[in-house]
């Protein structure tokens, strides 16, 4: 009996031929380039009018942790930005520094690859409970300095969007 | 299913010329290759090219230099340093990694990675066999139902995964070189899969394929080796192992003919294998399977010890080759060597080196629970004894050593503190240190991961059943002639020998899922399986079940993402939240279980089944697509799925 090709073995065949003819470098790069962006701050409203002089400075709190969990978290809130006039493949960052030892939060950011709004979530910090006593670094209730850097970066430039002062509140 | 095992029958036995008939006869028929095939498309889903522990570091490491034909590690593409590779040794001077048997088996696909790399796209190579998987298992699904439109729609998917794969395709290009990592991880994929498939086999040869069916898909994404396989760590691989040794030596008890002889062979090969992986795992699975192996193999004569002997010398060989050439014993693997309490140990360096250099949610591994942190490893060659003696003195360190460790296991057994948060509720766990996981409550307990072992909290109950119905001493004796009871009789001894092993060094922190003992969960499953109200559930309620375990997924997976966007949990609450949700469908599990005589109905069985697998099923999608990811996806379209969900806080 001649063999006569089923659906299943033309969808393979074609799957590999697109496979072949986009070749070994089909792919778009993901990491920063290039690039340039016009950003402004949607959210937390603090830092919406963040070019405006006189703004209060925006005020981070801890909370406690849920379902079992006895940490507690410095929650910080997602950023939320509206992108205009993009270009390239420029970086989104934002570096959150606290003038107490034991709550360092790593920078985040994203890559803006396209116009609109654009959402940077920042990991909540989560501190040790009382009485924790394995290692690390525990945190004193009290009111400390932090400030928040948001900039966009790309090998064509570096743009500060967001440059405050931070008020850290840690509760009991 | 209740036609298939007849139909599918008589398909293979009139298709066995060709490949495709000999890989569905090897996965035990049609059901084999579905369980086979979802588990590759679900767990590809949410494979993610990425380290979740620095530990994989080094083996990526060991994968890369493997590959260019040397064992010693002296090209490093995924880290910087040699502090950023835990398990990594000196000897002579040279540096040399660990767990080389998972390297082994990643090598070859890792050729084949690198002779495609000039003519396609590794990120589209990886959509296309994504969606040749989906393609296989849309015509698998179909021949089983007998309905070939669920082959068509599969073959539509396949074209429609890989055409928006090429629109949206970008690199992997957060690695200088993914290829050996990607490697790994696809090994770790395939073990899973083949995990799930002989979970199929080895249930269906118990309690039928209906049962072995549901029991083949909940093993992929009921339990936590749906976690553990989409990240590369040597974990699935040792519980796919010792399933294939569970399987083999079951297969071995029903005859002494050739199969089964050779089913034999394969088991002691299965560990043997296993040594070149961890060793002391293998050293313990060989103390359960010899004995009881010896005492109800069917024959004991020369022909069949005579295979045993040879598959096992052999499949010793890689392990052997390898400690040769790296400490010159051949019973002394890297982990064990002096070195590995030096600063580049696994042990208290990992555990000081934390989670350096490595994205959120990479931590520290504490290394080996059998490692070198508490073997006094020795020299090569030390001390004037020959060869023989040698090897004699180091097998004799090995037993002590074993025995040592599982004594501390009865002790530790004894702990009902440590008992309660590694089998019941994690929560926070007073003597974990969780300042190496930044704080969060990563770890998880038993009941909380894997609910569906909930039904053995009534093994009492349904055991007393069963001796009330008539089961008398003489009967249970005579019984244990019976292949399916010596098999649960090993299963057993097993199960409890590897998490007696493991118990002195739990709760610990980097687990996530009591991942040390990742390969006793599949036996639970096995367990829960062979429990009457259980197979009496998954026989006959199928749909119920099946049903059930959908709908679980849809609610408490939506409520889940509806709960993250309202509450904007963090990383640990995010796990305590699912780890709860676990925690409550076990304890419903097992009082459906426990009442099972007095509700007398298959259905409330499946019901609750259904939602505690459910329940685990949601964790392993949200664990993999929010909590451990962070667009690092192996698919395209899955990174973009992701972007559009709320993100962990």
């Amino acid at each position: 009996m001649a063999w006569r090709p089923g659906t299943g073995a033309l969808v393979v065949a074609t799957v590999f031929v697109a496979l072949v003819l986009a070749g070994p470098a089909w792919g778009t790069p993901t990491g920063v380039g290039g690039g340039t962006a016009t950003v402004s701050v949607v959210s937390p409203a603090a830092l919406a009018g963040a070019d405006a002089p006189g703004d209060d400075s925006l005020t981070l709190r801890t909370t406690p942790g849920r379902f079992g969990t006895e940490a507690t978290y410095l929650r910080i809130p997602d950023l939320v930005v509206d992108v205009r006039e993009q270009s390239g493949r420029p970086q989104l960052i934002a570096d959150l520094s606290v003038d107490a030892d034991g709550i360092d939060p790593p920078p985040v950011s994203r890559i803006l690859h396209r116009s609109g709004t654009h959402r940077l979530a920042y990991p909540d910090a989560a501190l040790p409970p009382r009485g924790y006593d394995h290692g690390g670094t525990a945190v004193e209730p009290g009111t400390y300095d932090g400030h928040l850097e948001v900039r966009v970066q790309s090998f064509d430039g570096d743009h500060v969007v967001v440059n405050r002062s931070v008020e850290v509140v840690v509760g009991r | 299913m209740s036609g298939s095992s007849s139909a599918d029958g008589g398909r293979a036995s009139s298709d066995r010329i060709g490949p495709a008939a000999f890989v569905r006869r090897a996965m035990g028929g049609t059901p084999g290759m579905v369980v086979f095939l979802a588990t590759l498309v679900i767990l590809g889903a949410l494979w993610r090219i990425d380290f979740l522990l620095n530990d994989s570091v080094t083996v990526a490491n060991v994968v890369t230099n493997v590959a260019d034909g040397r064992l010693a590690v002296t090209e490093a593409p995924y880290a910087l340093t040699a502090g950023e590779q835990p398990g990594l040794v000196e000897v002579d001077g040279v540096l040399y990694g660990r767990n080389y048997g998972q390297a082994y088996l990643a090598v070859p696909i890792l050729w084949v990675l690198d002779a495609t790399a000039g003519v396609v796209d590794l990120r589209l190579l990886l959509a296309a066999g994504w969606s040749f998987a989906v393609l296989g298992l849309g015509r698998s699904v179909g021949r089983l139902l007998d309905r070939p439109v669920v082959a068509r729609i599969g073959e539509a998917a396949c074209l429609f995964a890989f055409a928006a794969s090429l629109l949206v395709a970008t690199d992997v290009d957060w690695l200088t070189r993914p290829r050996p990592l990607v490697a790994l991880g696809l090994s770790t994929l395939l073990l899973a899969a083949t995990a799930a498939t002989v979970c199929y086999r080895l249930v269906s040869w118990a309690q039928g394929r209906r049962v072995g069916f549901a029991s083949g898909l909940a093993l992929a994404v009921a339990t936590p080796v749906g976690f553990w396989g989409s990240f590369p760590k040597r974990h699935v691989l040792s519980a796919t192992a010792l399933l294939l040794v569970v399987y083999w030596f079951a297969v071995s008890r029903t005859g002494s003919d050739r199969r089964a002889i050779a089913a034999r062979a394969g088991a002691y090969a299965v560990v043997g294998f296993l040594a070149s992986v961890h060793a002391f795992e293998a050293a313990f699975a060989l103390a359960v399977l010899a004995p009881l192996d010896l005492l109800t193999a069917p024959t004991n004569d020369r022909r069949a010890l005579g295979a045993v002997a040879v598959a096992f010398g052999v499949s010793l060989l890689p392990m052997v080759a390898t400690n040769l050439a790296i400490s010159g014993q051949p019973l002394q693997p890297p982990r064990t060597l002096p070195g590995a309490d030096g600063p580049l140990a696994p042990g208290q360096a990992a555990i000081d080196q934390g989670a350096i250099g490595r994205p959120a949610g990479v931590v520290g591994d504490a290394g080996l629970p059998l490692g070198s942190g508490d073997i006094p490893g020795r020299p090569a060659g030390a001390g004037l004894l020959s060869p023989v003696a040698a090897l004699l003195d180091r097998v004799v360190w090995v037993g002590t050593y074993m025995g040592d460790q599982f004594v501390a296991g009865v002790a530790a057994a004894t702990d009902l503190d440590r008992l309660y948060h590694v089998l019941v509720r994690s929560g926070w766990i007073p003597s974990v240190r969780y300042h190496l996981s930044d704080y969060e409550t990563l770890e998880t307990a038993m009941l909380e991961v894997l609910p569906l072992a909930g039904a053995l909290l009534a093994l009492p109950g349904v055991a007393l059943a069963h001796l009330r119905e008539g089961a008398r001493f003489e009967r249970l004796r005579a019984g244990l002639a019976d292949p399916v009871r010596q098999t649960d009789l090993f299963v057993g001894a097993l199960a409890v020998t590897l998490f007696l092993a493991y118990l002195p060094r739990l709760p610990l922190y980097a687990m996530f899922t009591l991942r040390y003992v990742l390969p006793v969960m599949p036996l639970l499953l096995y367990a829960v399986a062979r429990m009457p109200p259980v197979r009496s559930a998954a026989a006959s309620a199928p749909r119920t079940l099946g049903g059930t375990w959908g709908v679980t997924v849809a609610v408490v997976g939506g409520g889940f993402v509806c709960t993250l966007a309202v509450l904007g949990l963090a990383r640990g609450e995010v796990i305590q939240f699912l780890a709860l949700s676990g925690l409550v469908t076990a304890l419903a599990l097992a009082a459906a279980t426990a009442t099972r005589p007095i509700h007398e109905r298959d259905q409330v069985m499946a019901t609750a089944l259904g939602v505690a697998a459910g329940t685990t099923t949601v964790f392993v999608l949200a664990t993999g697509l929010l909590v451990y990811a962070d667009g690092n996806h192996a698919l395209d379209l899955v990174r973009l799925v992701v972007a559009r969900l709320p993100a962990v806080g």
